[in-house]
Order: C-alpha cells, then sequence, then structure tokens
C-alpha cells in the first residue's frame, strides 16, 4: 500500500512541478489594446543600435543614444563582442561602447569565432540591422501619411545581435543567431508602450519563436550570406511580433 | 610516451569514436504550402515554408550483424524506431518551429489514418520513388504541407567491417509537388550504444515560417 501512495504522491507532486515548470517557461506576451485616439495613426517607425557602456561604468541598463558615425562603431564592437565572446568583450570596449546586457543575457559566447571565421565577424558587421528593422516594419503598416509629422513613434532599440554556442550532442561548431530588441511606442507627451524581446535566449514568450541555429562554417559560407538572411528573418518577426502586441496600429 | 601524452591520445581516439557525422541537402527551388497563406517576405524560400508535417513510421534496415550487446542497435530495433520518430517530432516542433504531426497517431482527430487506404509503410515506400499523387493524397489526410521519410539503416561501417554504424536518414517532400525539399543524413559508431542522435541529423534544417507570421 505504501510503495503506491508513494507513487501517487510523487506523480502528483511532478505533474504539479511540470505545470509549474511550463507556466513560468512560457509567460503571455504584454498587448496593448487601450491607446489615446490621436495614437491610433501610423506611426513613424526607427530603429537604432541602443549601448550600454557597462565597461565604462555607465550605470546598467541606461541608454545611450548615438550618432550616426557612433552607431556604425557600435554595430561593429556588438558583433565583435557576439563574436569574440568574453574575451573579446574587454577589446571590444575599448572601441567606445560596448552593450553588457546582451553579454549578461546570451550566456558565453565561444571565444574563438572571430579569430578562427573572419568571415562571419564581417558578415555582422556588415549587416544595417536598423535599417531591416524599418524596412520590416513599415511594410506591414498600412499604407497612409508618416515620417516625421506622426505624432506617433514606433522605435526597436537594438540591444545587441550576435551568436552564441549551441549545445548538440556529438557536433561542433554549431551556433544560434540572437538578438534582442526594446520595442517602444511613444507620443510627445508619454511613452504607450515598451518591452524587451529577446530571441534566442532568456525568457521565452508565447509569440517569441525559437532561434536559427546551424553550423558556422554554413552561416559564414558565401561571405555571410544565410546569417544576413537570418538576420532580415528575424526583423521581419519582430515587426510582426510588435502587429501582435500592439493591435492599436493600423497593420495591414 | 609519457602518461599524459597516452592520456592525451586515448581522449582523442575516444573523441573520433564518439564523433558523428552529418550532413543535409536543400533544394533550390522554392517551398510552397498548401494549409495556410505563406507571408510575402517568404516567397522563394525553401523547406522552412513546409510548416505542417506529417511525420511517416520510421523504416529499419538492420541488415545482418551479429551483436554481443545488450544495448546494440541490433537488439533494440523498436527502441529505434520509436525514439528516432518521437525525437523527430519533438526537435522539429521544440528547436526548428514545425507543426509535426506522427501518421500513426491514434489520437489525431478525424480524418488522418483512417481516411488513407493503404498501410502507412507502404505510402512510405511509393514515396521513396516519389509519387505526387501518393504526396497529395498524404497531405489531405493530414492538413499538412509537407511530409517527413525517415529511414535508419545498421550495419557494418565502410572504413571498418569490424565496426557498426547507425545511420539515420531523413527526407521532407512537398505535399504539393511530391518532389525532396530538404534531405540530411547522421552516422555514428554502434558497438557500444545506440547513438539515436536526431538533434544532429536536424542540426541544418532551417527554421519554420513563425508562428507569428502566419495570419
Amino acid at each position: 500500500m505504501m510503495p503506491m501512495v508513494r507513487g501517487i504522491t510523487t506523480l502528483l507532486v511532478a505533474s504539479l512541478l511540470a505545470h509549474a515548470h511550463a507556466q513560468a517557461q512560457v509567460p503571455a506576451a504584454r498587448i496593448l489594446t487601450e491607446a489615446p485616439a490621436e495614437a491610433r495613426v501610423r506611426p513613424q517607425v526607427v530603429a537604432r543600435l541602443a549601448a550600454n557602456a557597462g565597461e565604462q561604468r555607465v550605470p546598467e541598463g541606461r541608454k545611450i543614444e548615438l550618432t550616426q558615425r557612433e552607431q556604425g562603431e557600435a554595430a561593429g564592437s556588438m558583433a565583435g563582442l557576439a563574436a569574440l565572446g568574453a574575451a573579446g568583450s574587454v577589446q571590444a570596449a575599448s572601441a567606445a561602447v560596448v552593450a553588457a546586457p546582451m553579454y549578461l543575457a546570451l550566456g558565453i559566447y565561444n571565444q574563438n569565432v572571430a579569430s578562427r571565421d573572419a568571415a562571419l565577424g564581417q558578415a555582422l558587421r556588415g549587416a544595417d540591422v536598423p535599417a531591416m528593422m524599418v524596412k520590416s516594419a513599415n511594410a506591414l503598416l498600412q499604407s497612409g501619411p508618416t515620417g516625421a509629422s506622426s505624432p506617433v513613434t514606433l522605435e526597436f532599440l537594438i540591444v545587441n545581435y550576435g551568436l552564441r554556442d549551441d549545445f548538440i550532442p556529438s557536433l561542433d561548431n554549431m551556433v544560434c543567431v540572437a538578438m534582442q530588441v526594446d520595442m517602444v511606442l511613444s507620443t510627445a507627451e508619454q511613452e504607450l508602450y515598451r518591452d524587451r524581446i529577446t530571441l534566442g535566449s532568456g525568457e521565452p514568450a508565447e509569440d517569441v519563436p525559437p532561434p536559427a541555429c546551424t553550423s558556422r562554417s554554413r552561416l559564414a559560407g558565401n561571405n555571410g550570406q544565410l546569417l544576413h538572411q537570418v538576420l532580415r528573418d528575424y526583423a521581419d518577426t519582430f515587426a510582426a511580433i510588435a502587429a501582435r502586441r500592439l493591435p492599436v496600429l493600423p497593420w495591414k | 610516451m609519457t602518461v599524459r601524452g597516452a592520456a592525451v591520445f586515448v581522449l582523442i581516439c575516444a573523441g573520433v569514436l564518439v564523433q558523428g557525422c552529418a550532413s543535409s541537402w536543400q533544394s533550390e527551388a522554392a517551398a510552397t504550402p498548401v494549409t495556410y497563406r505563406l507571408p510575402e517576405s517568404r516567397a522563394g524560400r525553401g523547406v522552412g515554408n513546409l510548416k505542417r508535417l506529417v511525420v511517416l513510421p520510421v523504416v529499419f534496415d538492420g541488415g545482418l550483424v551479429a551483436s554481443f550487446s545488450k544495448r546494440s542497435c541490433a537488439v533494440q530495433q523498436d527502441w529505434v524506431k520509436e525514439k528516432f520518430i518521437t525525437d523527430t517530432v519533438s526537435v522539429l516542433q521544440k528547436k526548428k518551429d514545425y507543426r509535426p504531426v506522427r501518421a500513426d497517431d491514434p489520437a489525431l482527430p478525424g480524418g488522418g489514418r483512417a481516411t488513407l487506404k493503404l498501410p502507412l509503410d507502404e505510402y512510405a515506400r511509393r514515396l521513396q520513388s516519389g509519387n505526387p499523387a501518393v504526396a497529395a493524397e498524404l497531405g489531405a489526410a493530414y492538413n499538412a504541407d509537407g511530409i517527413v521519410l525517415l529511414r535508419a539503416d545498421y550495419g557494418s561501417a565502410i572504413f571498418s567491417p569490424l565496426s557498426t554504424r547507425l545511420v539515420l536518414e531523413a527526407r521532407v517532400l512537398e505535399v504539393k509537388t511530391g518532389r525532396a525539399a530538404w534531405s540530411g543524413s547522421y552516422w555514428n559508431l554502434a558497438d557500444m550504444l545506440c547513438p539515436v542522435y536526431v538533434e544532429a541529423l536536424f542540426a541544418e534544417i532551417e527554421n519554420a515560417v513563425p508562428d507569428v507570421m502566419i495570419r
């Protein structure tokens, strides 16, 4: 009798734990259903690279808005950070800006990628991710008056993007493309919505797909053609997530 | 050779033995789904467009391999087949974002196997040589965009006749045309244990169209 009771208890506890684990693993996405009437128009879409100068003792979480020239440098150093990994972060820090949160959130990066495979690093640095974001979001929005005249701004702050190792038994050199974006909807007066979305690591959400993972060599082939394709796919995915989470905007 | 040198040598040899070998091929032709409307930005893309997949039972080619190990694939054929198909569904769903279903799943509501005229093994055999009509019939029965064929081959390793190896193969066929959109294979030595590493087999298949992009 006792083994049976113990078995049932174990089963109950296990199922409760599994249920709690499942609940914790997939939090519901926050959706903006209420907004002032003046905010329900086609927004001006902007995207930029946000950098946290973790190595320069800037308080964690503070965003530094960069000039056009600095954005170029940030793209290089972020890509370098992602590719170089922990050892590379120190070198990347000397390039002025480092995105510290991504480094923490995405775990341990492979330390040898950039040195072993220059093509990947070059492809990462050569990708204009902010432009991809703007293009994808604008393609999903209804046509209409837009630009600086819009009272609403939909901003994609790209906290970081890069590669992380993927551990598959018996295979080497597998990586996943990761990207972390703060999605912000605001008017001149107030911020209506802000959420951080990570594709590739961190907290999963119901509308965030698993990351694209493949071999490093395949990703780097043809001058990083596949890597650029994945980054464009990610931009499309973030735009689709924006359409789902911000139904107050005029999407197609 | 020093003790340290010997240890390094042993480690290298062990590494070579447990290291599998994976390869994959993808059609250059665009893949077209039949169960949903493809987002504009995905037009012209490959196997990832085939979001809903039906997975047919594993074909196991065992050969005549003597084995003295109870953990050998030769004496665990049913286990190999079940693990292969179960892990295939799991990996494609959780890591690659497809919506796979097992063709032999009795819990499938309506349609499915009940509407088929032949045993599932026969469908798998007919699809090996490419058969658009059969692909269309299966696709309609399971409301699928693609069909996954699985094959396990257990036999002697070419480079070492005294060793055995397990080869896992998968092909994804497009329901609309019946042609192959992706294929992959993975093999590993199988003398000491039976390495059904399905994640390695599908490591290079591209992700499916995300749910959030399907309206």
